[in-house]
C-alpha cells in the first residue's frame, strides 16, 4: 500500500508523513515537565521530615507547632502537584505520602500525636524508609524533562 | 536522486545513530532496583525480628514498620513507572526532530 501511494502519489505521502508528525507531537504520555518549586519542595521537606522524626522520642506537645507546620506544608505540596497538568504520578507519591490511613509522614505525625513519644528503635529504622520514600519523589522529578531542552 | 529516495535515506541515517535501547535500560534498572529490594527485605525483617525479641521494637511498632515498607515499595513503582514514561516522552521527542529534520533536509535542493 505505502509503495503505490509512494510511486503515485509522493506529495500526497509527504502530507501524510507531516500530519503524523504534527499527531505524534502533540501526543502526552501523561509527565509533566521538570519544576524546581516541585524539586525543592521534596528536597527540604525530607530534610524537615527527617529532622522531626529525630524528635519523636521526646513529648509531641513539646514540638505540637513544629508538627501542625510541617503536617500544613507537606499537604501544600501534594495540592502543588495535584494541580500541575499531567502530573499524576508524581501526585501519587505525595498522596501516599500525607494519606492519614498510610505509615508515611502524615500518619507518623498522627502516631506520635497519640503515643506522645515513640521509641529510639523505631525512630531509628523508620527514619531510614522515610528517607528511601522522600528520595522516590526526588528522584521522579530531577528525572523530568527539563523545559528548556524543549526551547532548544 | 529523486525527493523520496533521498527521505528514506536521510531517514534511515538519522534513526540509526538515534540508537534506540530505552527498553534494555530500564529493565536493567528494574531488575537491579528489584533484587535489592527485595534482598532488603529479608534483612529489615531479621533485624526488626531481633528488635522485637530483644523489646526495642513493641508488636505496634513491627506492623507500623512493615506498612511503611509497603508503602516505600508503592513509591518505588511509582518513580520507574514516572521515569519510564519520561523515556519514552524523551524518546519521541527524539523521533519527532529527527523525522522533522529528514525531511528538511530531503526537500532542500
Amino acid at each position: 500500500m505505502r509503495g503505490i501511494i509512494l510511486r503515485k502519489s509522493p506529495a500526497r505521502y509527504l502530507r501524510v508523513c507531516i500530519a503524523a508528525l504534527i499527531l505524534l507531537a502533540g501526543c502526552s504520555t501523561g509527565t509533566s515537565l521538570y519544576s524546581e518549586t516541585a524539586y525543592r519542595q521534596g528536597v527540604e521537606l525530607k530534610v524537615r521530615s527527617l529532622e522531626m522524626i529525630s524528635k519523636a522520642s521526646e513529648s509531641y506537645s513539646d514540638h505540637q507547632s513544629e508538627a501542625e507546620m510541617l503536617r500544613r506544608d507537606l499537604i501544600i505540596a501534594y495540592e502543588y502537584a495535584k494541580g500541575r497538568p499531567d502530573n499524576e504520578i508524581s501526585t501519587r507519591q505525595w498522596q501516599i505520602m500525607v494519606d492519614p490511613d498510610r505509615s508515611l509522614m502524615i500518619g507518623f505525625l498522627d502516631r506520635w500525636k497519640d503515643r506522645e513519644r515513640l521509641s529510639p528503635a523505631f525512630i531509628r529504622e523508620y527514619r531510614e524508609l522515610v528517607s528511601e520514600a522522600f528520595d522516590q519523589i526526588i528522584g521522579l522529578e530531577s528525572g523530568k524533562i527539563h523545559p528548556s531542552s524543549i526551547a532548544e | 536522486m529523486s525527493f523520496l529516495k533521498r527521505l528514506r535515506d536521510e531517514l534511515k541515517s538519522d534513526l540509526r545513530e538515534l540508537a534506540i535501547d530505552a527498553g534494555e535500560e530500564f529493565r536493567e534498572e528494574l531488575i537491579r532496583d528489584g533484587i535489592r529490594f527485595t534482598s532488603g527485605i529479608g534483612d529489615d525483617l531479621t533485624r526488626w525480628g531481633s528488635q522485637y525479641a530483644s523489646g526495642e521494637l513493641t508488636g505496634e511498632d513491627l506492623e507500623w514498620l512493615i506498612a511503611a515498607k509497603r508503602d516505600l515499595a508503592e513509591m518505588k513503582y511509582l518513580k520507574l513507572k514516572g521515569l519510564k514514561q519520561i523515556q519514552i516522552e524523551r524518546l519521541k521527542n527524539a523521533l519527532v526532530a529527527t523525522v522533522a529534520g529528514s525531511l528538511i533536509k530531503a526537500v532542500r535542493p
